[in-house]
């Protein structure tokens, strides 16, 4: 089982992001809302982050083969959000008037916005099947990339 | 609720230095959860009786997302044997501690 991502250290990284997840979702129900025309792009933003944690939550948490697609997509979609972001709200302020999980790369967070879609595509890799088809069982000695390569992301 | 989250950080120390998930630490938990609980009887009850200008929507979101973070740390710490159970335990309870600092933020407006 060592390609699951949702056992051993996956386990914790799925908890981490679960928690993202809750609290990006209930930050971004309480901006939407409360008071929306405020900062719609911020809260735009903050609605997209939580949609990405939920999806990337629940995509770690199955493992199987289509969902660690969806998670290599929405993984590194939440990396692209967070540096992007972070970049923005420090470029560019007044685009953003009030905090998402992503200002100042996550930031307001302890960084972890930033760290964990890192540990997350690290993890991602070190658990990625290895070569299909040949049924070799022993897949946590296999470190060598090798052939080809068999995700999309 | 601040009691809940010193004890929520003890506990999080605690579970990084146990490797597994043993009987002390269910009952460590079962104590911390009853306190949530508590927290959150207590907090409803502050809350409506107050003079201060607390967010009640939000205090009341982080007094319900506190009880159950716990259970559902356990429930999803249960079904992995390994060491790193007991890390998506410490996950929940270092979450636990940052929901009571949110709480005490938002008390305070």
């Amino acid at each position: 089982m060592s390609s699951a991502t949702n056992h051993g250290p996956g386990r914790v990284l799925v908890a981490i992001y679960g928690v993202f997840a809750i609290s990006a979702t209930a930050r971004s129900a309480v901006q939407l809302v409360t008071d929306f025309e405020e900062a719609p792009v911020a809260y735009s933003l903050s609605a997209l982050a939580a949609v990405v944690y939920v999806v990337a939550t629940l995509a770690l948490a199955s493992g199987t083969p289509t969902a660690r697609r969806t998670a290599w997509v929405t993984v590194a979609l939440e990396l692209c959000g967070v540096l992007a972001v972070g970049t923005l709200s420090i470029v560019d302020p007044a685009l953003f008037p009030d905090e998402t999980v992503w200002s100042g790369y996550g930031s307001g967070y302890g960084y972890a916005p930033l760290v964990l879609p890192v540990l997350g595509l690290i993890w991602l890799w070190r658990t990625r099947p290895s070569s299909v088809g040949t049924g070799s069982g022993s897949a946590a000695s296999d470190r060598h990339g090798g052939g080809a390569p068999t995700n999309h992301a | 609720m601040l009691l809940a989250g010193v004890g929520a950080l003890w506990s999080a120390v605690l579970f990084t230095r146990d490797q597994r998930l043993g009987d002390s630490l269910v009952w460590w938990l079962t104590a911390l959860e009853v306190g949530l609980l508590l927290q959150l009887v207590g907090g409803v009850i502050a809350l409506v009786v107050t003079e201060r200008d607390v967010d009640a929507a939000l205090f009341v979101g982080y007094l319900l997302t506190a009880v159950l973070m716990l259970p559902a740390g356990v429930a999803w710490a249960a079904s992995e044997k390994t060491r790193w159970g007991v890390g998506v335990l410490f996950v929940a309870c270092v979450s636990v501690v940052a929901l009571a600092e949110r709480l005490l933020q938002v008390w305070q407006g």
